[in-house]
């Protein structure tokens, strides 16, 4: 009779040997081994000094259900610790700082920790990952997915280092799932962003540090998410809330593209966030010009309330066209255009926040490299430069547009306002709290309208014209304030 | 059964994992070299995945009475109890043409109750006994290349859960090489015949409803081209390389660049389309491939790339193809136009 050894519940430390061998095979790696115990689900014990080796079996096997508690402990791993597609998994550690996932051995794989099968209600909870080659944690296509007291950090450094490129774009990064929660996370290092939540739904992202990476949050292509309570700080950019074309929307039918839509960012700290851009030139994260506390680009239905926001250099809070990135996009080409985005800011309603010290000193271009070449050219950076460091105000507006509006609201160049509807974006501004204000709120500059197909326009601010708009409210304006999500869905 | 003696039967498998390679009774060692067992047929493929210059070794079997069904683009349709084996073992000196090879792990794919699972057997350094080990190993190699330069590569045997990543179509276990497109060559079979394999797949009871080769599509042969143009070589190298997961259905379905040689929009095979979520897979250029321009492509850059951040594919290989990123680089530079901003 031949013997099997089940997948389900293979661990090193128990590796059945065929029938037929004639010698013992010890495991490749000797050290303490993962243990199970036979309940349903199982509980799986990693103790301090359990091998890669053991490790990766025993959740390479895992069954539904089965929690691995590891030990206080540092463990290096070589690969990719990559999450077979089962559901109700947990990986718990004695807390960050406690337990460890260390990958500056890293030789094989791609990031920390893989779930990319489509798992569903599976946890993170209490380690420190740090020093994987590329992103922290990447979950794809789950249905239930919590992050809490998870820290992800880059210790080598960042900035001038020959290891900057060893810093993963993202320290944790759910796509294209739905019930996500990120919650008392600390994150820090990220060449791109700390917390990146792309192509889901039903979000939250809450009490978590992000600092020193390039952009400390970010929502992209996502729909209802509450974004709270979170410190961003050291990071180039605080917040992002973002659209781009040609991304997959998330997966369900509730969206047909992959636009931004109901996003509440509301009760964070956000200062300091001056730290030079040192993304991958190839991102849009690398136009973000340092210094910046919210941006908003191609998002709708956003509401921003409640956040301290202070001493970032650039900005307070900007609402951006994806046309600044991309000034010969054609929205109504198919080929260039195949989701439909929207790819204007609209129905932004900013309100009861408290802003100081920001716009101080203004970044445009990111001329800052790691490896001493040049990031690239910056047109959003540049835009905002030009405008905040236009001189109609003795100190810099808080909350800015960079007046790329939408057919029929064509405004020839500088000609101030003359033929713009008051609001054509639909944004509002209520009750925030030391906001530095000329005469109005939003601030517009007039660009060469660049939906139309044809050469790119180039920026001269020669040519600029500004604007200055009262999108002053003294109430919620219609479709606010925005539903909260809805916490009881969140696993 | 002889476990791997001389008169053991092929092993359909079932629910779970044999815990020795010798147990399903599909390949063994033989003077160095992998052999199928009787009644197993091993087959090859037009353009490979590169891994690491593994040599492989394929074989497919299944029990008598089923047969696989034909598919003109997707991979064949299989039966219940098919079982697929694929061998890496690693030559000592590739400008040798009788190198002495070490096997490293033979992984088996099979079919059971409508459903692919996957797992890897791990050589021993004896090379006598192949164990399950489903939780991967990163394995330092060092070998001579073609061009007589000492390689050291951190192969990597995966993980199941890693078998899973690339062998993923819309989050089920699939074979990725199978198909109708790269099955289409001849092949030396074991008794010196040489037939295409279609053709004996068909003859051997293995393959239902193919019709005759020259009327069955044929992708072309990477690195010879007598069998396509530069272009078509070039894309099936990404097709094998990349398309399991660069595909509506695989892992990596959220960047929007589909790679199969069946992508027929240029945009979606990355003609002046701005990478997704690169990070420093970027390299700082604007698009993953710029006619007539390797330098601003993205593509060139991760293939040239042993940076596992930046290396692409993500799994399965830490050394340079250097004849693999020398066709992408040329048909690259061979395209004419130019991409917006």
């Amino acid at each position: 009779m031949l013997r099997r050894v089940s997948v389900v519940l293979l661990s090193a430390g128990a590796l059945a040997l065929g029938a037929c061998s004639s010698s013992t095979t010890p495991p490749p790696d000797a050290g303490a081994a993962v243990s199970c115990t036979s309940s349903v689900p199982p509980v799986c014990t990693v103790p301090a000094g359990a091998t890669e080796s053991s490790i990766s079996s025993a959740i390479a096997g895992a069954a539904a259900g089965t929690t691995f508690n590891f030990a206080a402990g540092t463990f290096p791993f070589k690969n990719t610790i990559t999450v077979p597609g089962v559901a109700g998994l947990t990986f718990k550690g004695a807390g960050i700082g406690q337990t460890i996932l260390e990958f500056a051995g890293q030789t094989a794989g791609s990031g920390g920790i893989s779930a990319t099968l489509g798992n569903a209600a599976l946890r993170f909870e209490g380690f420190t990952i740090q020093n994987t080659l590329g992103d922290g944690i990447k979950v794809e296509k789950a249905t239930g997915v919590v992050f809490y007291q998870v820290q992800v950090r880059w210790l080598n450094a960042a900035d001038g280092g020959p290891n900057y490129l060893r810093h993963g774009g993202y320290g944790i990064y759910p796509v294209q799932s739905q019930n996500v929660l990120v919650d008392h996370c600390d994150i820090s290092g990220a060449r791109d962003t700390g917390a990146y939540i792309g192509q889901s739904y039903t979000i939250v992202v809450s009490n978590n540090t992000v600092h020193d990476n390039v952009a400390g949050i970010e929502i992209e292509a996502s729909r209802n998410a509450d974004v709270h309570d979170n410190v961003s700080t050291n990071n180039s950019g605080g917040i992002l809330v973002f659209a781009l074309p040609n991304l997959q929307p998330p997966p369900d039918a509730g969206q047909p593209n992959d636009a931004t839509n109901y996003v509440r960012v509301y009760n964070n700290t956000i200062t300091a966030n001056n730290t030079p851009n040192f993304a991958d030139p190839s991102g849009s994260v690398a136009q973000v010009p340092a210094g910046s506390g919210i941006v908003m680009l191609a998002a709708n239905y956003v509401e921003v309330f409640g956040n301290t926001i202070s001493n970032n250099d650039t900005l307070a809070v900007a609402n951006a066209s994806y046309l600044v990135l991309n000034p010969s996009f054609n929205p109504l080409d198919p080929a260039q255009n195949p989701t439909g985005l929207n790819p204007f800011s609209s129905w932004v309603y900013v309100h009861d926040n408290t802003f100081s010290n920001n716009g101080g000193n203004p970044q445009g271009s990111n001329v800052y490299s790691p490896d001493g070449g040049s990031n690239g050219p910056n047109q959003l950076g540049e835009l905002f430069q030009a405008l905040i460091l236009y001189g109609a105000w003795t100190s810099a507006p808080d909350v800015i547009w960079d007046g790329i509006a939408p057919p029929p609201y064509v405004a020839p160049i500088g000609d101030g306002d003359a033929g713009v509807p008051a609001n054509p974006l639909t944004y509002y501004f209520a009750n925030n709290h030391n906001a530095n204000v000329t005469g109005s709120d939003w601030v517009n500059v007039n660009l060469p309208k660049v939906y139309i197909p044809g050469p790119p326009p180039s920026i001269n601010v020669n040519d600029l014209a500004f604007d200055f708009y009262p999108f002053q409210v003294t109430s919620a304006p219609a479709g606010f304030p925005l539903p909260a999500v809805d916490a009881g869905i969140l696993p | 059964m002889g476990c791997g003696g001389s008169n053991c039967t092929p092993d359909a498998g079932g629910a779970t994992a044999f815990a020795t390679l010798d147990q399903w009774c599909q390949v063994k060692l033989v003077n160095g070299d992998i052999a199928p067992e009787s009644g197993v047929t091993p087959y090859s493929l037009n353009t490979p995945l590169f891994s690491d210059y593994a040599i492989k070794r394929r074989t497919v079997w299944m029990p008598s009475g089923v047969s696989a069904a034909y598919d003109d683009t997707n991979v064949l349709s299989f039966p219940d109890g098919t079982v697929l084996t694929k061998s890496f073992g690693f030559a000592d000196d590739l400008r040798k043409t009788q190198p002495t090879i070490t096997w490293v792990e033979t992984r088996v794919i099979w079919k059971t109750a409508g459903a692919w699972q996957a797992i890897t057997y791990r050589w021993d350094s004896a090379q006598k006994t192949a164990t399950a080990n489903p939780g991967g190993e990163v394995v330092p190699l060092s070998f001579i290349d073609a061009n007589g330069n000492p390689v050291s590569a951190n192969y990597l045997v995966p993980s199941s859960p890693q078998c899973a990543q690339c062998h993923n179509s819309s989050e089920v276990l699939q074979p990725i090489g199978p198909k109708a497109r790269n099955l289409n060559r001849d092949n030396v079979y074991p008794d010196g015949n040489t037939q295409n394999q279609l053709t004996y797949w068909t003859a051997k009871g293995l393959l239902t409803g193919a019709p005759d080769p020259s009327a069955a599509p044929k992708l072309a042969v990477w690195n010879d081209p007598s069998t396509g143009t530069l272009e078509q070589r070039a894309r099936a190298y990404l097709e094998s390389n990349c398309a399991h997961c660069h595909s509506p259905t695989g892992e990596a379905y959220t960047t929007g660049l589909f790679l199969s040689t069946l992508e027929t929009d240029p945009f979606s095979y990355g003609i002046c389309k701005h990478p997704v979520a690169a990070g420093p897979g970027g390299g700082g250029r604007p698009v993953d491939i710029y006619p007539g321009n390797p330098t601003l492509s993205v593509i060139p850059f991760r293939l040239e790339s042993t940076e596992p951040s930046i290396a692409m594919p993500q799994i399965g290989r830490s050394v340079v193809d250097t004849a693999g990123l020398q066709l992408v680089t040329d048909w690259i530079s061979s395209l004419t136009g130019t991409c917006g901003s």
